[in-house]
């Protein structure tokens, strides 16, 4: 088992436990934190072959790659858990008093 | 990698399944987010560990960095929307066990699925692995069109003359995937209550005075170095805005000319991005085809404008999508001081003029 093999392993199973976990987890922060370990693994199992030993460079395409994922995997949670926040405050904004004056 | 640090890989791979399956199972929220950030820190090693130095750049300062910091935030407004706007001495509503009955299940659930899908997943990627190996690696000069394209493209790190000339059309429309994302997180907001006031301390305004300049150096020489070396726009813009969070969390106060500006300075990347890539049709080239003789030069302009923008993409994001106009940077309720002390309760979202 070289280096590389360690990684892509690693990346499979983060890959398994992250959508695992944005089926299993209830809560919707957790379910973003199952998203993003997800993303990782992904990215592990994109570099980890492309990865440089000595008499060969790394291969840049697949570093670029994942450059963009990153920031892309950022603004993506950003916005879902902006879009959780807008809900949570739209649920807590209508409560059972306000109902009865409409 | 040296067979040698084998032992050292094995037990970081481990170490990174095992954070992963605590922050799907540990109970506490803030405790699976903090373990969160570890995870993250524990990938830049890894990604330095394969050679990936732009990535390990990248992934310590956004990935962990600045993605922790927004989890925390969530929380944080979370716990203050449950405990219904009180002080936050009394947070622990936000981070109480969900489900605790089922956690149990859900954990077992979570572990199982991870092993079947490294039972199926690892032996096709091994295979591949394998199969890198016995053809012969891809990546020597004589063969990757990359290193053979690489004098012509005006720089000498090969990740940064993929990302801003190769595959320039990836970043284009990356830096644009940017800038919806801000106009998807905002959002018209109800005016929150007074919240917490900045915290005071002259320990806070020290390390602040000390530790800005400093990230502000850095940064640029991120910027610069990018071209020869790992670094590049988007981890120069990641630094920068790490000095926006410590701003945006110690309620200091920024120049007014900044705060003004802030709409375009969103944009400005792109517009920059936008100008070269249709500028090179002008010249007689196609959408995007940067000139090999001054590419060094346009690449460094893109990459200047992006570092900009890219801070101000990312700190817009950490402050609730909201577009900085008042004098203060909001905090994390989304609450501003107002430039003439506008009452709390002005209408949720204006239009500027």
């Amino acid at each position: 088992m070289t280096s590389a093999a360690c990684y892509v392993v690693a990346g499979a199973a983060l890959l398994s436990l992250g959508m695992a976990g944005l089926f299993f987890c209830r809560d919707v922060l957790r379910k973003v934190l199952a998203m993003n370990l997800a993303g990782s693994g992904v990215f592990l199992m994109l570099v980890a072959p492309a990865g440089s030993e000595p008499g060969r460079p790394a291969d840049p395409v697949p570093h670029a790659l994942v450059l963009t994922g990153i920031v892309v995997a950022v603004s993506a949670t950003a916005v879902a858990l902006s879009l959780f926040r807008q809900l949570s405050e739209h649920e807590h904004a209508v409560r059972p008093e306000d109902k009865v004056e409409g | 990698m040296t067979g040698s640090l084998l032992w050292f890989d094995v037990a970081l791979a481990g170490t990174l399944i095992l954070l992963a399956v605590r922050v799907l199972t540990a109970p506490d929220l803030f405790q699976a987010i903090v373990l969160f950030i570890v995870f993250g820190l524990v990938m830049t090693i890894a990604w330095c560990r394969l050679g990936a130095i732009d990535v390990a750049l990248a992934e310590a300062a956004i990935g962990a960095g600045l993605t922790g910091a927004l989890f925390l935030n969530a929380l944080a407004a979370r716990g203050a929307r449950e405990a219904g706007a009180l002080p936050a001495g009394r947070g622990t509503s936000a981070t109480r066990p969900v489900g605790a009955g089922r956690s149990h299940a859900a954990a077992v659930a979570i572990v199982a699925a991870g092993v079947a899908g490294v039972a199926v997943l690892a032996p096709i990627l091994l295979r591949i692995l394998q199969r890198n190996a016995v053809a012969g690696p891809v990546a020597t000069t004589a063969q990757s069109p990359v290193l053979e394209a690489l004098p012509q493209s005006g720089v000498t790190n090969p990740v940064t003359a993929v990302l801003l000339n190769f595959r320039a059309y990836d970043t284009l429309l990356e830096v644009a995937v940017l800038l919806l994302a801000v106009l998807a997180a905002s959002s018209p907001r109800r005016p929150a209550a007074r919240g917490r006031e900045a915290p005071s301390g002259r320990v806070l305004g020290a390390f602040l005075r000390l530790v800005i300049p400093l990230i502000v150096v850095v940064a640029a020489y991120l910027l610069w170095a990018g071209a020869k070396a790992p670094g590049g726009a988007f981890q120069a813009a990641a630094m920068l805005c790490a000095a926006g969070v410590l701003l945006a969390v110690s309620r200091a106060s920024v120049p007014r000319r900044l705060l003004r500006s802030w709409r375009s300075l969103l944009s400005l990347g792109l517009a920059v991005f936008l100008a070269v890539a249709f500028a090179g049709m002008l010249y007689g080239g196609r959408f995007l085809e940067i000139p090999a003789g001054r590419a060094g030069l346009l690449i460094l302009l893109i990459e200047a404008a992006l570092t900009l923008s890219i801070m101000a993409i990312l700190v817009t994001l950490f402050a609730g999508g909201q577009p900085l106009e008042t004098g203060r940077l909001p905090d994390r309720s989304g609450e501003h001081a107002g430039e003439q002390g506008e009452p709390a309760t002005a209408r949720a979202w204006e239009p500027r003029p």
